[in-house]
């Protein structure tokens, strides 16, 4: 007995390297964070010990497990953890993270309670896929509850009592660029017994019959050095004496309605319905309801539509379909002038695009040459070169300030060149509180500050459509058109981006077309200063 | 006509990051709606039908199985896609919700681009 006890418990404890694992790769998947954990040692002992692991709040969430493990079980973040995680996935500003991290309340934690049982329920997710992939016996886990607070003033609070013995599988877990924190699995022994003496426990698969080996037991009984994080100063820092901080009311247990769930299959195939092909292939191929513009104003309509429309454009530029990170323009319109024109009612899905149709209808408007040559401009030969770049890590305030000192109101996101994302003016300014317009500054609140320490990947647009150097301004209008951008950057074969076109160079060759206007300079396009 | 999207979570933190992952997907919505319960849900359904909604599975009062056989009944939700999204990836309880009027099922963690895979079909 002792023997399959030992071997349980190494077994567990390596599902629960793989759980954490899984964990850190989803949050680093949804959340763009950089998550890493790794194994300290697992222990066995009163649940009393576990105190000086846990000095400060906890984060603390209930799991019913069935199957291999039948029982609560308790997944177990500190201070660090439970204010970075939560702080994370409701993208609080960095500086504020790292002042919870250090000196925050229970009040503090309560304010995050709901992103605190976000993290427990996305936790309990990976938990219980990971078992599902590695584990034949496993059945189900399910997040019954989480308690915040300080456990070990009195542990009934989450079902324990001071000598309950538990296994206790310690880890350190970094999310960058925060302090590593501590967190756990914390299994009653009398579960892992259970597990042990259950006629459905497998035997470990390296080492079916051999007797358990002593290491995994020797690997229990931790020092206080290897669990203790010599170089994170969030747990280590010495609390200042909160009275508040030990009162229950900053300790919520929340009950989950349980789910009646007893498959173990894993789940490969989503039953959504069947993916369809190119969803915007179809809509590319729609019939295009085609006014051939008479003159330059209408022109001018074709490119920026309702000009009155602000906010749609941050979502304009993202492209609908996501399969290609990016997408090469339509072909350069290639209809000979001397073509007829398609008939009015000719409309169909094979008909030429709605450039082609102007192309087409050269000639048959005053001034329409001047428009038709406009029309074949390369995008080489008008592409704005001087592209301001940033840093997907880099925070909104960084864009804004970028935005302002290059007047642009376009900045492409990437590391090294490449191109990951674009940001519009936009995009910045519904990403911002409005009360950081000087006109509300009597009531802004820090809150409102907080929106410009969000991370610009969460606010770029991606992918982003692009178009080769020798596409033509018609074809770009087109592009602009159809799939509402405002900005195509110019990248050449080698995938280098070569420079912008926006709608405002399109305009000024534009007007330039027209000898009767007159323009120079470029328009303010940079977000309005903030103060 | 643009459409419209309701976002179905107890957590408001959830709703967040769901509004947070559907915008950075790329799929536009002319209009979008919060519930934080079944109840809710259905009662801002009788006052108006969206396109889509994105429904979470666990939610105390009314969970979501039972919230979409509900809205399964009313008239107003027939053109209505509804997509559960969910930390539960049993194919058990995948398969009770597909039986019961869901059109689609989203496992967290979710991506933007697994929404997009996801819903694009349907909005089409």
């Amino acid at each position: 007995m002792a023997v399959a006890t030992a071997d349980i418990q190494t077994h567990v404890a390596e599902l629960s390297d793989g759980s954490f694992e899984a964990f850190c790769e989803d949050i680093s998947g949804m959340f763009g964070a950089d998550v890493t954990c790794e194994r300290q040692g697992v222990r066995v002992g009163a649940a009393k010990d576990l105190r000086k692991h846990f000095k400060k709040l906890t984060a603390v969430h209930h799991v019913e497990a069935t199957g291999m493990l039948n029982g609560t079980y308790h997944l177990v973040f500190d201070q660090g953890g439970l204010f970075i995680l939560s702080g994370v996935i409701v993208m609080l500003p960095e500086r504020r993270i790292r002042e919870e991290v250090k000196r925050g309340s229970a009040d503090d934690a309560e304010n995050l309670t709901d992103a605190a049982r976000e993290v427990g329920n996305l936790l309990v997710g990976s938990w219980d896929r990971a078992f599902r992939e590695d584990c034949e016996e496993h059945d189900h886990f399910l997040k019954t509850g989480t308690f915040i607070g300080k456990p070990w003033d009195d542990l009934s609070e989450v079902d324990l009592t001071d000598d309950t013995e538990l296994v206790s599988v310690l880890y350190e877990m970094t999310v960058e660029p925060y302090p590593t924190f501590r967190c756990a699995a914390l299994f009653p022994k009398t579960m892992i017994d259970g597990a042990a003496g259950s006629d459905a426990v497998a035997e470990p698969e390296e080492a079916p019959a051999a007797p358990a080996e002593p290491a995994a037991v020797e690997e229990t009984p931790p020092t206080p050095a290897q669990v203790t994080v010599a170089d994170s100063p969030a747990p280590v820092v010495e609390e200042p004496p909160e009275a508040a901080v030990s009162e229950p009311s900053a300790a919520p247990v929340e009950t989950e309605p349980a789910q009646p769930v007893e498959q173990s299959d894993p789940p490969e195939a989503e039953p959504v319905s069947e993916p369809t092909e190119e969803p915007v292939a179809e809509k590319a191929s729609e019939p295009v309801a085609a006014q051939i513009p008479s003159d330059i104003q209408s022109v001018v309509e074709a490119v920026v539509g309702d000009t009155t429309d602000v906010v749609p454009d941050v979502k304009q530029e993202v492209v609908p379909e996501v399969k290609q990170e990016t997408v090469q323009a339509s072909p350069a319109p290639v209809a000979e002038p001397a073509t007829p024109p398609p008939a009015a009612t000719s409309t169909s899905a094979s008909a030429a695009t709605f450039m082609d149709q102007i192309l087409a209808d050269s000639g048959s408007y005053p001034g329409d040459t001047a428009i038709t040559d406009l029309l074949r401009t390369a995008a080489k030969d008008i592409m704005t070169t001087d592209v301001v770049w940033s840093a997907p890590e880099d925070t909104v305030q960084d864009v804004v300030a970028k935005m302002q000192q290059n007047n642009t109101g376009y900045v492409l996101i990437g590391t090294d060149g490449v191109l990951e994302g674009l940001v519009s003016n936009s995009n910045i300014m519904s990403a911002i509180s409005p009360y950081l317009r000087p006109m509300f500054a009597k009531w802004r609140r820090p809150e409102d500050d907080a929106t410009l320490e969000i991370k610009i990947k969460w606010m770029m647009s991606r992918p982003v459509r692009t178009v080769t150097p020798e596409a033509t301004l018609g074809s770009m209008i087109e592009s602009m058109r159809r799939y509402g951008g405002r900005c195509l950057p110019v990248v050449d074969s080698q995938g280098s981006v070569q420079g912008i076109i926006t709608v405002f160079d399109i305009l000024l060759r534009v007007l330039a077309a027209e000898k009767t206007f007159s323009w120079e300079g470029n328009p303010p396009q940079a977000p309005p200063l903030l103060i | 006509m643009g459409k419209s999207l309701m976002i179905v979570d107890d957590s408001a933190t959830m709703r967040k990051i769901i509004m947070r992952t559907v915008r950075m997907s790329g799929l536009e919505f002319d209009r979008t709606e919060e519930a934080g319960s079944g109840v809710e849900a259905l009662q801002k359904l009788e006052a108006g039908a969206v396109d889509v909604i994105l429904c979470d599975v666990n939610m105390p009062e009314m969970n979501g199985t039972e919230m979409v056989k509900k809205a399964r009944e009313m008239a107003s939700c027939n053109g209505t896609k509804i997509v559960m999204v969910s930390t539960e990836s049993g194919q058990d309880l995948i398969d009770q919700v597909m039986a019961d009027g869901a059109d689609g099922y989203i496992t967290k963690p979710f991506t933007p681009e697994k929404f997009q895979e996801k819903l694009a079909p349907l909005l089409n």
